[in-house]
């Protein structure tokens, strides 16, 4: 898996026909997810993130520039491009496992590929018990882990999370946030990870945008540099808390300019 | 328990009134009377008319249904097709079915296919909307979901829209079989020489109104058997909507 889901935005812009005229809500953005990276990216609602995703899984499109994945450009949503959403998405008519092997058996996997791939990634989110189980009777937690994991068993190049732990309370949240960068350790997959929760991009990306809004656009980009690994020590650095201060700073001024 | 004292009470209630309440019997019946009636018409081949009116009932809801579902599936799932049939199935809903009678008469006779056609008609239209609603209250990130899973249209069509709206269709179902029976009896009621509504009008013309109380009840008893079958195929099919 190494080299590959290097997601490139070049010039990207969306402008939507209204009623009132024009609106741009994404403007020249210039963005690279490398193989193998974790980047996020912050921003007010209404920056456009969340388009900005979609138009990478190839369900809305842009109105200029282009979208490649590993050179090759994005035309549609195909199963090389995972999303995940903020909603719980699991389909409540299909069990657990059933869920997870569901892209497998779209594309006519045999039924014991699928049981070993379905079985490994279970367990690479530590719900094997569950395997039989109907979504509903989840938490809320445990089904973004099972989407994930559906994400995952399809063995996509890259990861696209739209604010995947929103809907959760703060302590599911922080516990999600360790269990997504131990998947990311183990897998090395690419992911580009939207979020307003500025701790939150701070705390998970390599890389993190800093997107505005009205239109959006790129204002900036940093590269949090923690030495070690991460985990939820970090949050009580001064070094964490510098960072998540200063981007703050920027969407506060952003924040007060559009008042 | 509760729906059979209700069931009792109102028994109990009929039985007491048609006793002592000084109403003559051509007006209301007592519960043995009528239960003399059915017997008296078991032993005139009523089994047939009521085999008659189920059949009619089925062949012609199955055949609305069988109809609608891929109507209402595409109409839900496609703005084109919803923008291409909406007038016309919308329209159509408003027109009173019983006002294409003489019309289905004349072009269809009057044996079986115009008591069929008035039962697909009256049930298509309903179900065609109501199962088009269900297709468009799927959530939106169901449906993305799928495409970023590497479903193609038709995949996502067969295997996550049909599911998601499974229950809210045999909800409508449920709902809509009740019209079909409503609109058997208007035509049994019209022309027929067989099946309940016939009987009906038999009974009214001799003022019989043991075995018009007959007839309801029997059409009581197995509408109430369809909404318990529906609700518990629902059960046993689809165990995850509950």
């Amino acid at each position: 898996m190494v080299g590959v889901g290097g997601l490139v935005f070049r010039d990207v812009s969306k402008t939507y026909e209204t009623p009132g005229g024009p609106l741009t809500v994404l403007q020249d953005i210039n963005v690279a997810v490398a193989p193998n990276e974790f980047v996020c990216m912050v921003g007010a609602s209404g920056c456009g993130k969340s388009t900005l995703l979609q138009c990478a899984a190839g369900l809305n499109r842009p109105s200029a520039g282009t979208i490649t994945l590993d050179g090759e450009p994005v035309v549609g949503p195909s199963a090389d491009r995972g999303m995940i959403f903020q909603s719980y998405t699991l389909f409540p008519w299909l069990t657990i496992e059933e869920n997870v092997g569901f892209g497998l058996s779209l594309d006519g996997v045999s039924a014991a590929e699928r049981r070993e791939t379905i079985d490994r990634y279970l367990g690479v989110v530590g719900l094997t018990k569950f395997a039989k189980a109907y979504p509903r009777t989840l938490s809320g937690g445990m089904q973004q882990r099972v989407a994930i994991a559906r994400g995952l068993a399809n063995q996509p190049r890259v990861l696209l999370m739209d604010e995947p732990f929103g809907a959760l309370d703060a302590q599911t949240r922080i516990v999600m946030q360790d269990f997504l960068l131990e998947i990311w350790r183990t897998t090395h997959i690419s992911i580009l990870f939207v979020t307003h929760d500025v701790e939150e991009a701070v705390y998970l990306g390599e890389r993190v945008y800093v997107l505005r809004s009205n239109p959006g656009r790129v204002r900036e980009e940093l590269r949090p540099d923690f030495p070690g690994t991460r985990d939820h020590h970090l949050k009580r650095t001064t070094a964490f808390h510098s960072v998540v201060d200063d981007i703050l700073d920027l969407l506060r001024e952003e924040a007060s300019a559009a008042m | 328990m509760l729906p059979l004292a209700v069931t009792a009470v109102i028994l109990i209630g009929w039985a007491l009134l048609s006793q002592y309440g000084k109403i003559p019997a051509m007006f209301l019946p007592s519960p043995t009377g009528v239960w003399h009636a059915f017997q008296a018409l078991m032993a005139d081949n009523y089994a047939a008319d009521i085999r008659a009116s189920i059949t009619r009932v089925a062949i012609g809801f199955v055949a609305a249904t069988i109809c609608s579902i891929p109507v209402g599936l595409l109409m839900g799932s496609f703005g084109t097709v919803e923008s291409m049939l909406a007038p016309v199935v919308g329209t159509l809903r408003y027109v009173p079915i019983t006002a294409l009678v003489p019309l289905l008469i004349l072009w269809l006779g009057i044996d079986e296919a115009p008591k069929l056609a008035i039962i697909v008609l009256s049930t298509f239209f309903y179900n065609t909307i109501m199962i088009a609603d269900a297709v468009r209250s799927v959530p939106r990130d169901f449906i993305n979901v799928s495409y970023t899973l590497g479903a193609t249209r038709l995949q996502v069509l067969r295997r996550v829209i049909l599911p998601a709206a499974m229950p809210q269709i045999v909800d409508a179902l449920r709902v809509n079989v009740a019209v079909a029976w409503n609109f058997l009896f208007i035509a049994e009621l019209i022309a027929a020489d067989s099946g309940l509504g016939y009987r009906l009008m038999m009974a009214q013309r001799t003022n019989a109104s043991d075995q018009m109380f007959v007839a309801l009840i029997i059409v009581a008893v197995i509408g109430f058997a369809l909404d318990q079958a529906f609700r518990l195929a629902k059960k046993v099919l689809l165990p995850w909507s509950a």
